[in-house]
């Protein structure tokens, strides 16, 4: 069931929850590392897994703050200019 | 429908059979994975059996999308407006979900090509990759790099049909032996020195030692007109109390782009490239073109 959660439940667990998943991924050959599914961290947290989807859906967004959408294309071209690696871009960033 | 218990004597090869029908529906690459694999490694709720009941197999195709002449554009802006769509490759499954219940009589399924809820797919497309053989993980986000290829686009058909896995690469494709001597020279590779708000890492001797991958950095890169783009734009523009400047908000070019690609399902995901464009793996392959 999809759920409007409340802001109180939402700052209380945001953190933890964005902690345990996909957010941040290690990668180490050999040793199977995942982020956590809903199921498993509302187990870890005592909470529902609908809450945990609804709060994890909107931190995911939340952390990103809206100029990073918008400096995203000045940067990629400023990327896509650099010749060697290590070496800093031909032109200025936008 | 007569629906089999297993493979007859006369259907041996028929992974093969398969596998050629995908490369005519227009797969690059097509590889086999058991779901008993994927089992090993996803957690409940994301594995083939959750999508389809006594789900056996899936078969994965990968398409590149990014034709070479992309490769070759000059701004990145151009490459992130025709890099990738969400159609080419959960197209090719789909025909291929029809192959096998139409024509050997077991169950099949796409499997759904965008996110469950928020960024958490319905099965990882890269893992179904990997247990098919079409590529390892790289430094690059890990992003599952083909051998041949390098970056492709990955789609599924989940299905009853029990077939021969083609299993993980004992190989890993990356690191390419170039970034190996990279390393060695310059403690860095073309990825990391790309990206390294997004990537870290090291290698040790000729392998990954560890990668870090940080998706909220990359998402905005990503996907900078895709939803969350219009979501975070529409909210800032709904909180701004100046009538004036909520017009500057939603009329702009920024906001323009991100509602157009909710309009014509364009430039909403894949928009970055910079972690693979000095990629050697599978460079060869787009540098033959004259």
């Amino acid at each position: 069931m999809t759920m409007i959660i409340s802001p109180e439940l939402y700052e209380k667990f945001k953190d933890e929850i964005l902690r345990y998943t996909n957010a941040r991924q290690r990668y180490e050959p050999g040793k199977p590392q995942r982020g956590l599914s809903d199921a498993e961290i509302a187990e870890k947290l005592g909470i529902s897994v609908p809450e945990v989807t609804e709060i994890r859906c909107i931190a995911e967004l939340d952390v990103i703050d809206t100029s990073r959408f918008l400096d995203a294309d000045g940067w990629k071209q400023e990327r896509f200019e650099r010749t060697k690696v290590g070496i800093p871009p031909k032109t200025p960033s936008q | 429908m007569t629906i089999r218990t297993g493979p007859t004597a006369s259907e041996a090869r028929v992974e093969d059979q398969i596998k050629e029908q995908a490369r005519q529906f227009g797969a690059w690459v097509v590889g086999i994975a058991s779901a008993e694999d994927v089992n090993r490694y996803a957690p409940k709720g994301h594995r083939p059996e959750d999508l389809l009941k006594g789900a056996k197999s899936v078969i994965v195709v990968g398409i590149g999308v990014t034709s070479a002449g992309g490769w070759r554009t000059g701004r990145a802006r151009e490459q992130a407006s025709v890099g990738y769509n969400r159609a080419e490759s959960p197209a090719v499954a789909q025909r291929i979900v029809g192959l096998i219940e139409r024509n050997y009589g077991y169950y099949a399924i796409l499997c759904p090509p965008g996110s469950a809820n928020g960024r958490n797919p319905y099965l990882s497309l890269k893992l179904l990759a990997e247990m098919a053989g079409l590529g390892t993980r790289s430094m690059a986000a890990g992003i599952v790099l083909n051998q041949t290829y390098g970056l492709l686009y990955f789609g599924a058909a989940v299905t009853t049909m029990p077939l021969a896995a083609d299993g993980p690469l004992e190989t890993p494709v990356c690191p390419h032996s170039s970034c190996v001597k990279l390393w060695d020279r310059k403690a860095t590779l073309p990825c990391l020195d790309s990206c390294p708000t997004c990537l870290s890492g090291e290698l040790e001797g000729d392998a990954i030692k560890w990668m870090d991958y940080n998706q909220s950095h990359c998402l905005p890169r990503a996907q900078t007109t895709g939803m969350g783009s219009f979501q975070k734009l529409l909210l800032d523009a709904m909180d701004e109390p100046d009538a004036r400047k909520r017009k500057m908000i939603v009329y702009g070019s920024h906001f323009s782009r991100a509602a157009a690609s909710l309009a014509y399902s364009v430039e909403i995901v894949a928009q970055c490239f910079e972690c693979v464009r000095r990629c050697p793996v599978g460079r060869d392959t787009r540098a033959r073109l004259k």
